[in-house]
């Protein structure tokens, strides 16, 4: 017998408006949309308030984070204090250029998963699968 | 090029070669050759011959300074002078980028007569927005330099002779304002704006096109683009006044041809409103500059270069009827592509940048700038950027390809794949043409989906293997050599740099501030069409004299021609 149909994973991926680059962005959108994970996509930030009122209006479980430009330590920052100031348990992930030497301090400020430019696509969505919906 | 009965010999002689090939490689060893084609999507076969090009007319090849200048714009190539080494540059505030400016000229970044002066505005400037503004937290300083206020250009170019210094900066949304604040700097030095050599990017449907970012709707980013032109060609005949790029979109994974296209294709949309507002085109169209991409595929990215010139001045001749030399050559500066550059064993992006300025010299272009091996990892550090310039160095001091001019010219798959690159280019922008037009084709998307689908493609390539990419998905390696990689302190950065626009804007004229911006909106405002271009460079020198800032500026376009995202 067919168990109830599970809830589609939903997630938000999005970058600063100013980030002049989402080739990179876009293969993991498409990706994930082809790994079956729902995807918010919104390329145009101008704040980390806006990203927490998108990712309340759309009900997603997981902010993705998209920066190659140097501002991944910033974005993270005040994504993640944001985010506690409303009370929302979500986890977030950071990709694009970034250093090795800032995975770590990424982590340290709680994001959930970092991914530079070495790691593939699949790894991507697996990760977030895996996060959040136990496969 | 052979007459009838050579290329009769020929034909016998690529049979026998034909024969001996089955009989080898098909019959003895089963083997088959795989099907081969340029970046283009051109299919290739193992070896070109005079039968080829025999369609090819000399008179179409040329020599070196002749009409249509495949082999280059002046009898002279390298031999006369060097290509100029201009390297962008920017990061964290004035000071520092100006030392960065200061420490690759010392190395040998030059142009062809005075000082380069190439600069790219953080993301802050970049988009308009000046250190202090809320919008700015977290963007000052990285991406480039902040660039705000006349007094930051004044830091950069403080002291050099802007008669002979080359000034440009890389600007997208911001090219009008930054290009008033320039005048106006220069203004209070004694400089009149004729004087003035540099350049304004002026290509922000390109870049909003390639990034994705905010400007205004394609319509009104065309009437700011004419207004530009229609101030330096009247009043600043040594400027370039748009730069063609190419670049963009190649970094957006658009194969040669489809680069060559948009560029002609927004070149051809541009001259005609430039002509539409009464400019002479002999006026206009020498002040062109251009930025191509130049990608891994050696041999059709040389033979881009060539077909591109070529089909420049085709259009310019045929379809303008201008007759004017300078107006048909078409002057390259080239960009190594950074879409090539691995994260992975960073030290190998040496070695594409060298074949990448090898392609370009063999190209005859006029400036490259290389990009440095450590930007797949950060912005360039100071020895990644002298690195770049060594390549430029070794190529031109050692290798001795800069003897000749086109030395590749006659080759019989050279010329074979200039003739075929420019007709597939022709295609696309013929194709362009008959769906309205550059502009057009941006609102309708078009140009868009035809640059998804490449990125889309080029992605499944490399995942498939299809498509190697040494260090990334073949030959990788766990422990692999690292470079340092280059930061800014960009907290304070960013609370230097907004301290300094808040003195700045304490210091003016509250009211000549007021006024001035208040006249921007006005003529903004009163710019309905392209054919109404004019008006409203004189009122941003007028606002940049009174010192209004750069996010100042912006903010009225802003307000007046609405905002737009290509997606």
């Amino acid at each position: 017998m067919e168990t109830a149909k599970k809830e589609k994973v939903r997630v938000l991926l999005t970058r600063h408006v100013f980030e002049g680059h989402d080739i990179g962005l876009r293969t993991i959108v498409n990706r994930c949309r082809e790994s079956g994970i729902e995807v918010i996509y919104y390329p145009r930030f101008k704040d980390l308030n806006e990203v927490v009122k998108v990712a309340e209006e759309e009900d997603v479980g997981l902010i993705g984070i998209s920066s190659s430009t140097g501002a991944h330590l910033y974005l993270s920052e005040v994504l993640i204090s944001t985010l506690k100031e409303k009370g929302m348990v979500m986890p977030v992930i950071v990709g694009g250029i970034i250093p090795d030497k800032d995975a770590s301090r990424l982590k340290g400020l709680g994001i959930a998963g970092v991914f530079g430019p070495g790691s593939s696509p699949e790894e991507v969505t697996s990760f977030i699968l895996k996060l959040l919906d136990g496969h | 090029m052979v007459d009838k009965k050579g290329l009769n010999k020929v034909k016998e002689m690529e049979e026998k070669w034909q024969k001996n090939y089955t009989e080898k490689y098909e019959k003895k060893l089963g083997f088959k050759m795989p099907e081969s084609h340029t970046e283009s999507g051109i299919s290739l076969k193992p070896v070109y011959t005079p039968l080829d090009i025999s369609d090819v007319d000399y008179s179409d090849i040329e020599m070196p300074g002749s009409y249509p200048y495949t082999r280059g714009l002046y009898p002279l190539t390298y031999q006369y002078q060097p290509w100029m080494t201009q390297q962008i540059h920017g990061y964290a505030r004035a000071e520092e980028t100006r030392e960065r400016g200061e420490k690759l000229a010392k190395e040998g970044m030059k142009g062809y007569k005075g000082a380069v002066l190439f600069v790219v505005p953080d993301l802050a400037s970049a988009y308009g927005y000046d250190p202090d503004a809320q919008e700015a937290r977290g963007m000052v300083g990285i991406g480039g330099t902040s660039v705000n206020s006349e007094e930051d250009i004044r830091i950069i170019c403080d002291g050099y002779d802007l008669k002979k210094t080359r000034v440009g900066f890389s600007t997208k949304t911001t090219c009008l304002p930054i290009l008033a604040m320039y005048v106006a700097y220069a203004e209070r030095l004694g400089y009149e704006p004729k004087d003035l050599n540099g350049q304004s990017q002026n290509r922000r449907k390109i870049s909003w096109l390639g990034q994705n970012t905010r400007d205004h709707p394609p319509q009104e980013q065309l009437k700011l683009q004419v207004e530009l032109i229609k101030y330096c060609v009247e009043n600043m005949p040594r400027w370039n006044h748009t730069n063609l790029c190419g670049y963009v979109v190649g970094e957006n994974c658009a194969s040669p041809a489809q680069e060559m296209a948009f560029m002609l294709s927004e070149a051809i949309e541009l001259i005609e409103c430039g002509i539409k507002v009464g400019l002479n085109p002999d006026d206009m169209i020498p002040r062109f500059s251009a930025q191509m991409h130049m990608g891994m595929d050696f041999f059709e990215e040389i033979c881009k270069l060539r077909a591109f010139r070529k089909m420049w001045a085709k259009t310019i001749k045929e379809r303008f009827g201008c007759e004017k030399a300078a107006s048909q050559q078409f002057r390259i500066h080239v960009h190594t592509g950074g879409i090539n550059l691995t994260a992975q064993q960073p030290l190998n992006n040496i070695t594409r940048a060298t074949l990448q300025v090898l392609a370009s010299v063999l190209g005859s272009t006029q400036s490259i700038h290389t990009s440095s091996y450590d930007e797949a990892l950060s912005l360039p550090s100071e020895d990644a950027a002298i690195t770049s310039l060594r390549i430029n160095q070794i190529i031109l001091n050692e290798s001795g390809v800069a003897k000749l001019c086109d030395p590749l010219g006659g080759s019989y798959y050279v010329e074979w794949l200039t003739d075929r690159l420019e007709k597939e280019a022709w295609k696309i922008t013929g194709e362009i043409e008959e769906r309205g037009g550059f502009t057009r084709c941006m609102e309708t998307g078009w140009l868009w989906n035809i640059l998804d689908q490449r990125i889309m493609t080029w992605r499944q390539e490399v995942d498939s293997g299809q498509r190697i990419i040494v260090g990334v998905n073949k030959y990788r390696q766990e422990e692999a050599l690292e470079v340092p990689e280059f930061t800014v302190d960009q907290e304070v950065v960013e609370k230097m740099a907004a301290q300094r626009i808040r003195e700045w804007k304490q210091s003016r004229n509250q009211d000549e501030v007021k006024n001035a911006l208040k006249r921007v909106e006005t003529a903004a405002r009163g710019y309905m069409s392209v054919d109404q271009a004019g008006h409203l460079m004189p009122v941003l020198i007028d606002a940049a004299r009174a010192r209004c800032t750069l996010g100042e500026m912006v903010g009225v376009f802003f307000q007046v021609y609405g905002q737009a995202y290509p997606c």
